[in-house]
């Protein structure tokens, strides 16, 4: 569970501190769900729909950038442009569920942001900071460290069972027992062993957690702080006002 | 261990918690990315989610001994909505049902198996508190949308919604879907779990 930061990922672009990122999460998130999409605060919401692209870019990892941009910008876009165009049956299945996810993919691309460029030790290490205490933050580094050992699993599962010609959509409940059963086995026993490997690097001591991260704020972490400060000075009047 | 009699919550708890609220995000995520495309099928994830996270719920349910797990399990997943973008109404409703499915568990000093069912309903009903962000949102967001997305798409869902009872249905729907992927869980826990002395 305990990731060390010696071979950390130090020579990324752009080095912010996990605080920082966790507020840019929240914020992203909270403003796109509960914010107001009427008038000028449409075109204000392309700025924290803009972020995760930018640190996607920031990151290398133009492929993902142009998909998440394409995504965007077709839900966005597209669907306004072809609605009056397509019957009602075609519109009652898809439009909406694509025009509200314009409101989700953003939060959910900086989750991912998020949870990419952070070990679990220095999200562990923020999170010491802050004073959330062990019972949150345990829980949550092992939920992260086991959702790509989930697919791993499911999928040779998922296998095996096509293997034996067993689970196709004719039979669900039995394609649920038949998938669930060995899956939940091999990934509770994993969680066994994780759960006996970190009790012996000492999860349990009393004493405090060291750590070999560099976590701090730097003048980064300042800009990013300033241009939320500016962004929601324009947004929250324009939203307060516009009643 | 010699730790394992004391009230205390133990490391090995917590990354029991982490590894099924792992297990019962998948789950919730998978469902609702394939049955959510669909008006109707959003509204069925109320039964459908309950049902399927039964089982690993359930063996969940098994390691459950102390007070505080299942809060904390709904606290994580509360907060996990809350940074993949669902919106903040899950976690409320989460940690009022967590807690009254804590005090349920308690009340049979964990080990009543019927009650375990029961707590699971509980718990299944903060599944609904994605709805609320919709039902609020509701009346501005459908005069906004309506001109772009047409009165069909609106009265799929927004409608639903709009209509007094469906909401309280949608209660009703987590918690027998809740029941019976309680059963479901219990069985299998019974026929799999228990034979091979998993649990």
């Amino acid at each position: 569970m305990m990731r060390y930061c010696v071979y950390g990922k130090n020579n990324q672009s752009i080095k912010l501190d996990p605080r920082t990122k966790l507020l840019l999460c929240l914020c992203i998130s909270v403003t796109l769900i509960a914010g107001s999409s009427a008038g000028v605060l449409r075109y204000l919401n392309y700025i924290p729909a803009l972020v995760p692209f930018l640190f996607m870019i920031s990151l290398k990892k133009y492929k993902n950038a142009l998909i998440y941009l394409a995504v965007y910008v077709v839900c966005e876009f597209g669907t306004s442009a072809l609605v009056p165009y397509l019957p009602d049956a075609v519109n009652i299945l898809f439009t909406g569920v694509i025009a509200f996810s314009t409101r989700l993919i953003p939060g959910a691309m900086m989750g991912w942001f998020l949870f990419s460029t952070t070990t679990v030790s220095e999200f562990v290490t923020a999170m010491d900071r802050m004073h959330v205490t062990k019972k949150i933050t345990v829980p949550i580094s092992v939920m992260f460290r086991f959702l790509p050992t989930i697919r791993e699993e499911y999928t040779a599962v998922q296998k095996a069972m096509r293997l034996r010609e067993i689970g196709s959509f004719r039979n669900p409940v039995k394609m649920l027992e038949y998938r669930m059963v060995p899956f939940l086995m091999s990934v509770v026993s994993i969680g066994n062993d994780l759960a006996a490997s970190a009790l012996t690097r000492g999860l349990d001591s009393p004493c405090k957690r060291t750590n070999m991260c560099r976590i701090g704020f730097t003048w980064r972490d300042v800009v990013v702080v300033v241009l939320l400060i500016i962004f929601y000075s324009c947004y929250i009047p324009i939203a307060v006002f516009r009643r | 261990m010699s730790t394992n009699n004391s009230k205390k919550l133990t490391g090995k708890d917590f990354i029991n918690i982490g590894v099924f609220t792992a297990i019962y995000l998948a789950v919730t995520m998978v469902v609702s990315c394939t049955l959510g495309m669909i008006p109707l099928g959003y509204m069925a994830l109320s039964i459908v989610v309950p049902i399927i996270g039964g089982i690993p719920m359930m063996l969940f349910y098994a390691k459950v001994k102390k007070f505080g797990m299942l809060l904390i399990f709904e606290i994580i997943f509360g907060l996990v909505m809350i940074f993949t973008g669902m919106g903040f109404y899950l976690l409320i409703w989460g940690v009022v049902t967590g807690l009254i499915a804590e005090l349920i568990m308690k009340g049979g000093k964990y080990s009543s198996a019927n009650l375990c069912v029961l707590s699971y309903a509980v718990l299944s009903v903060s599944v609904s508190g994605n709805y609320v962000n919709q039902l609020t949102a509701s009346s501005e967001w459908v005069a906004e949308k309506a001109t772009t997305f047409g009165e069909a798409y609106m009265s799929a869902t927004q409608g639903y919604l709009s209509i007094w009872w469906v909401f309280p249905l949608l209660i009703l729907l987590c918690f027998i879907g809740g029941l019976i992927g309680g059963f479901l869980g219990k069985a299998v826990l019974k026929k799999h779990f228990k034979r091979s002395g998993l649990v």
